[in-house]
């Protein structure tokens, strides 16, 4: 692998499920190091292609590649950390038999998984907490947990799906101030979002609609090209006109 | 491997953390043990009956009758029943049987007449009424032996109506075996069967509800690791369970058992492994915990009535025998009859556990499909 290998990259993928699309003929090339925004709506396949690129679901046809290796690949597994929807966290485990559980599933272990819990936990602002009951946690401190639990094996990838749905503004922003601090350490992150006040803080983004790739680029070339003062604005020009 | 340790890890500490679960495998196979035993080795009530003489005459048999009921059957007789009353009687409870000697007199008997004996029963129950029956049967051959003496009292004659001496001999079990060694083998079985598969379907749909799963999934565990992890984290349980158990029926109720602990724990592990796995598979047709209580009727239930804990096999229906044949339990039921009332070793029921495993083995195969096909 040379420095120049991109973190991810999608070479004409597509996924069916029966006879419904979900994402159509994807091609993408992300560079490592940056956080990459995935933009669109509900049902618009960002979930599935992230549960393609973490080796979960299989492309119908077309290759989802991280770091070089065509997914599914448990190898490559271990460098991907994945941080669902869904809190997906045990409920009746306290923070830190949590962290240590997904530490040991991804093969980490012994002083080096200690260490580990002791800095995700630091860096989500939850070291205080770590002998409490998940089920004991406010809805956002869950989040953290989430988040940090898809951390503590060191990822190169970080994917993460909807992260701040459903979050007050101030988490939001906090969450933001993590993953920058993570992209700092050279964490690539590939992260959706329903707000565009987010969407700015990625260094490129892209649109997905009805499992099409609409268009891809940095925040601002996009806002330029389309004429646009805000991010909504641009988003709606991109959305409503169709590739030909 | 460490992967399958954490996850087997983790499971442990969730059920020891859950005391309702914990009483639920340790305690209840218990509670159910115990009644069963208890309820089986009592004391069974004496049946309640009125015998009365509808002619002078019949007072001798009647009297006779009454002897050998209170000597040699469970019969408590009722005394102040008149013939009109006994209808009211039996409604009202006092009695459950009653008996009326019509006709038996010595000089009618003499002549070649026949005792004439009305029984007349409760009915609504026909466990009782059978009991009864049988009560009256075990004294006929009294009975009439003592008529006979009645009749022609000679010593000789009373030499040749002396009952048989009898001696038995058993090949396996014993005159001092009793309905609860019999039940003992198989509700060992069916206990760690059921809260297996009960408590493997419910935490793997959790794992899929509460989103775990993906998790797991997207993690570098390979399904097969996944059920692995399941397995042993439920194992440990299992076995601790079965320990519990077998510590109960064999050092409380001190049941009779042959064979060894080592060949009862082997009939157990194969049968752990196929039920982990069914609950796997299962799990994957429910939505939720109600719809996987919604199995115990399907697959817990016909396996209580069918593989042989309550009734024997051969005495089913043929169409049922087929179908016992077809369910895991009757062949663990087997085998550990065969290790503990039978004292056989594990080379002699190699046929039980080569079904036991060829269950396991599709059970397996069952659940990873499932858990690929679960997640396309």
């Amino acid at each position: 692998m040379t420095p120049a290998t991109p973190i991810i990259q999608l070479d004409r993928l597509h996924k069916r499920f029966g006879a419904i699309p979900a994402l159509k003929d994807l091609s993408l090339s992300i560079p490592a190091g940056i956080t990459y925004g995935l933009i669109g709506p509900n049902g618009s396949g960002k979930t599935t292609l992230m549960r393609i690129l973490v080796g979960i679901s299989r492309p119908s046809s077309g290759t989802a590649a991280v770091l070089g290796r065509v997914m599914p690949d448990r190898e490559t597994a271990k460098v991907i950390g994945y941080m669902t929807q869904a809190e997906a966290l045990y409920q009746d485990l306290t923070v830190e038999e949590n962290l240590r559980f997904f530490g040991r599933v991804y093969g980490v272990s012994g002083a080096g998984l200690s260490r580990r819990v002791d800095e995700v936990l630091e860096l989500v602002d939850l070291a205080p907490r770590r002998k409490s009951l998940v089920e004991e946690l406010s809805g956002g401190m869950r989040r953290r947990v989430s988040l940090a639990c898809a951390l503590v094996h060191q990822p190169r990838l970080l994917i993460l799906d909807e992260p701040t749905a459903g979050v007050d503004p101030e988490l939001r922003i906090q969450f933001w101030d993590y993953f920058e601090k993570l992209t700092r350490t050279g964490t690539s992150i590939l992260v959706s979002t329903h707000h565009l006040d987010e969407a700015w803080r990625c260094l490129r983004l892209g649109l997905l609609r009805e499992g099409e790739l609409m268009i891809e680029g940095a925040p601002d070339a996009l806002r330029a090209e389309a004429k646009a003062d805000t991010l909504e604005d641009t988003f709606l020009y991109f959305s409503r006109r169709r590739p030909t | 491997m460490k992967g399958v340790f954490a996850l087997a890890l983790r499971i442990l500490r969730q059920f020891l953390r859950d005391r309702r679960t914990l009483a639920l495998i340790f305690l209840a196979p218990i509670v159910v043990m115990g009644l069963f035993t208890w309820i089986l080795r009592a004391q069974a009530q004496p049946l309640r009956a009125a015998i009365l003489a509808a002619t002078p005459e019949s007072a001798l048999i009647r009297d006779l009758l009454c002897q050998l009921l209170v000597q040699n059957a469970n019969v408590e007789l009722v005394e102040d029943v008149s013939e009109p009353e006994i209808m009211a009687a039996l409604q009202s409870g006092r009695i459950q049987a009653a008996i009326v000697i019509r006709a038996g007199g010595l000089e009618e008997l003499k002549q070649g007449r026949r005792a004439q004996l009305e029984v007349v029963l409760e009915g609504s129950d026909p466990m009782t009424s059978r009991d009864f029956l049988r009560e009256l049967q075990r004294i006929q051959r009294p009975l009439l032996d003592a008529m006979r003496s009645l009749l022609f009292l000679s010593d000789e004659d009373v030499e040749l109506i002396l009952p048989p001496n009898l001696s038995f001999q058993f090949l396996y079990g014993g005159a001092e075996f009793t309905e609860t060694d019999y039940l003992a083998p198989p509700a060992i079985a069916f206990m760690a069967f059921f809260f297996v598969f009960l408590l493997t379907a419910v935490s793997f749909l959790r794992e899929r509800a509460q989103g775990t799963m993906e998790r797991l999934m997207a993690s570098p565990l390979s399904r097969f690791q996944i059920i692995a992890g399941y397995f042993f984290g439920l194992l440990l349980f299992a076995l601790a369970q079965t320990g519990v158990i077998l510590f109960f029926v064999l050092y409380i109720l001190k049941i009779h058992y042959l064979g060894h602990l080592s060949s009862i724990l082997m009939v157990e592990l194969i049968l752990v492994i196929g039920a982990s796995n069914m609950g796997i598979l299962f799990s994957s047709f429910a939505k939720n915990e109600f719809q996987v209580a919604q199995f115990i009727p399907l697959v817990i239930v016909p396996q209580v009535f069918l593989s042989g804990i309550l009734w024997s096999i051969e005495s089913m229906p043929k169409l049922l025998q087929y179908l016992a044949y077809a369910l895991p339990l009757t062949y663990a039921n087997l085998a550990l009859r065969a290790l503990m009332i039978k004292g056989f070793s594990l080379d002699q029921v190699l046929p039980e556990l080569g079904v036991l495993v060829g269950f396991a083995l599709l059970m397996i195969a069952g659940s990873i499909f499932t858990m690929r096909r679960s997640l396309y």
